[in-house]
């Protein structure tokens, strides 16, 4: 017996074609399921068109462009987004815009150019995808509604079979019930989408409603448009090549490397630098990249309080000048303040700025302010994706983290599990003066020392010294201030 | 009426609603054009797709009146007289 032609057992439940949208195929396990369609539901202005474009406009196997319906957005403003992303007249784009003006006599109608005209735009171009774009306009232009589905699922049903990968998307009319009907018929993947405001900020989120015979996420992803596209929360995986070693960074400051087990930190991991205002988070923090930079090692620091210009000014006077580095390219500074964008709008930024410039050493100044911006959940989760991404691609990520003066220098983060190593700075009253002291609170598999030591912010940029005079060993656990104080004596 | 009237109706496949509009709306011109002539030309786009894109044609069946002006689009079956003769701007001898 002779066996089935191989095209004709390709495995369609497994097969994706890409979304186009960064982080949205490892959600969906891939992407689109391939031979199948997709509908994309949400509020007007959530992003649905732009949806539809990207997946449009990514390169196909055949290298074949995908036929665009739009029953909306004019083909000339679609051409301008075309333009603007420089691939004009990448997409064989089908007006079916319902004329508004268009009157009816008698009855008996039909959508009969809807197959016909997309089935000869496939035919003509060899396309493999298809986008419907707001679909569900066709359902408020045409009152025989019924009739409407008929001739939308003979389509959906045409594509099935000739195998074409679908994206239609569908506003959330008042006429959304009928076209459910429709939508579980046809649809092997739904997504929906929301805009949610919390804290005065405005999110959109994605949800997969369903992506039959796969798995897929099922939590509420946030996701964010900027003029590239679309990135989604989580963040999902590049692979790119960075020059970094696994080996230690010294932090330019000599006393704390020996305290670090004599190298400095961890190089492709994560430290954290917490302590009270005025500690001196963001200057130890620059000092190290200040260092790195003198090696040679590509850096981003990442301000989410200062200014660039007030970043190079205050570590100016105390003795770390960055303007070389700035000026080679070795160092940037990105400023944002925390108020300005929702956590995810900032840790988005702060990814594609990452993947633009490709830094060895990353800054986050302090990452404490991103608290306010959503729950702590959120915030954890984010920051511990963030941090496993960098380290997986070898990227030292250095954090900085305001502890409240009331909180008698207790973490507000708790973030120990997600930290290789975590330096604590804090402040001390002794003898009528405020001393800065300096301790490493954990460095994973390093010998560290337990001293607790006296740090100093002079012109000439941190000094610590070599051995506080009554803090000595053996270390306790310092809890408050008077147990360190009876230290001293 | 001095101008010939030039219909061009789209269809897709000879449907009940399409022999229906073809049939109404020769019986409508014939009325009208007080035995001139008229012309109705019917184009099926499921063997004419190309024609249905450049005309834009979504709905069937959609008569589109190109003679005398203004021209007109109008969708239907044209069962109902009084709505063709508005809706494709055709004004009766009186």
């Amino acid at each position: 017996m002779k066996k089935a032609k191989p095209q004709a057992k390709k495995n369609v439940l497994d097969a994706s074609v890409t979304t186009g949208v960064d982080g949205l195929d490892s959600i969906l396990s891939g992407g689109y399921p391939a031979g199948r369609s997709t509908i994309i539901r949400g509020v007007s202005g959530s992003g649905k068109t732009l949806f539809g474009l990207l997946f449009a406009l990514c390169e196909d196997k055949d290298n074949k462009p995908a036929v665009y319906v739009t029953f909306d957005e004019s083909p000339e403003s679609l051409e301008r987004y075309l333009k603007a992303w420089g691939r004009p007249n990448a997409l064989t784009i089908l007006d079916m815009r319902p004329d508004p003006e268009l009157q009816v006599a008698g009855n008996g109608v039909e959508l009969g150019g809807l197959l016909v005209r997309i089935s000869h735009a496939v035919a003509k171009t060899g396309a493999k995808r298809l986008v419907l774009d707001a679909f569900d306009t066709l359902f408020s232009s045409f009152e025989d509604n019924r009739q409407v589905r008929l001739d939308l699922a003979r389509v959906f049903d045409w594509c099935r079979k000739e195998g074409l990968t679908v994206l239609a998307t569908t506003g959330e009319s008042p006429d959304y019930r009928v076209a459910t009907g429709l939508m579980d018929y046809v649809a092997d993947c739904a997504i929906r989408i929301q805009q949610s405001i919390n804290n005065g900020l405005s999110t959109r989120v994605l949800h997969i409603l369903k992506c039959r015979g796969r798995a897929h996420g099922t939590s509420e992803y946030p996701f964010l448009i900027h003029e590239q596209g679309i990135s989604l929360i989580p963040l999902s995986e590049v692979r790119m090549k960075i020059a970094t070693s696994r080996r230690h960074l010294p932090t330019g400051v000599v006393e704390l490397d020996k305290m670090l087990g004599g190298k400095g930190i961890w190089g492709g991991r994560t430290t954290m630098i917490s302590g009270q205002s005025g500690t001196g988070k963001s200057l130890l923090a620059m000092t190290i990249v200040n260092a790195a930079c003198e090696q040679g090692k590509k850096a981003q620091f990442f301000t989410f309080e200062e200014s660039e210009n007030q970043a190079i000014q205050d570590n100016r006077s105390c003795g770390v000048d960055l303007r070389p580095h700035l000026k080679t390219g070795m160092l940037e500074i990105h400023s944002r303040r925390a108020i300005e964008c929702g956590l995810e709008e900032h840790i988005i930024h702060v990814w594609r700025m990452i993947i633009k410039s490709r830094p060895s050493v990353v800054v986050l100044d302090p990452v404490s302010s991103l608290t306010d911006l959503g729950d702590m959940r959120a915030f954890k989760s984010t920051v511990i994706r963030l941090s496993s991404l960098l380290n997986g691609l070898g990227v030292t990520l250095i954090m900085t983290e305001l502890i409240p003066d009331d909180a008698a220098s207790v973490s507000m983060l708790n973030v120990s599990s997600m930290v290789d190593t975590w330096i604590r700075l804090r402040r001390e009253e002794r003898d009528n003066q405020l001393v800065r002291e300096i301790y490493i609170h954990k460095s994973r598999g390093a010998a560290t020392s337990s001293d607790i030591r006296e740090m100093q912010i002079t012109h000439n940029g941190i000094v610590i010294n070599a051995k506080t005079g009554g803090a000595a060993k053996p270390v306790r656990r310092v809890t408050d201030v008077s147990v360190s104080r009876s230290l001293q004596k | 009426m001095s101008e010939p009237i030039v219909l061009k109706l789209y269809i897709a496949g000879m449907t009940p609603a399409a022999h229906r509009a073809i049939k109404n709306l020769n019986d409508i011109c014939s009325e009208i054009s007080n035995g001139a002539e008229y012309v109705l030309e019917v184009v099926d786009i499921l063997l004419h797709p190309q024609l249905a894109e450049d005309e834009k044609i979504l709905a069937t069946p959609t008569v589109i009146k190109k003679l005398p002006p203004p021209m007109r689009r109008l969708i239907g079956d044209f069962s109902v007289k009084s709505q063709v003769l508005v809706g494709l701007d055709l004004v009766t001898s009186p």
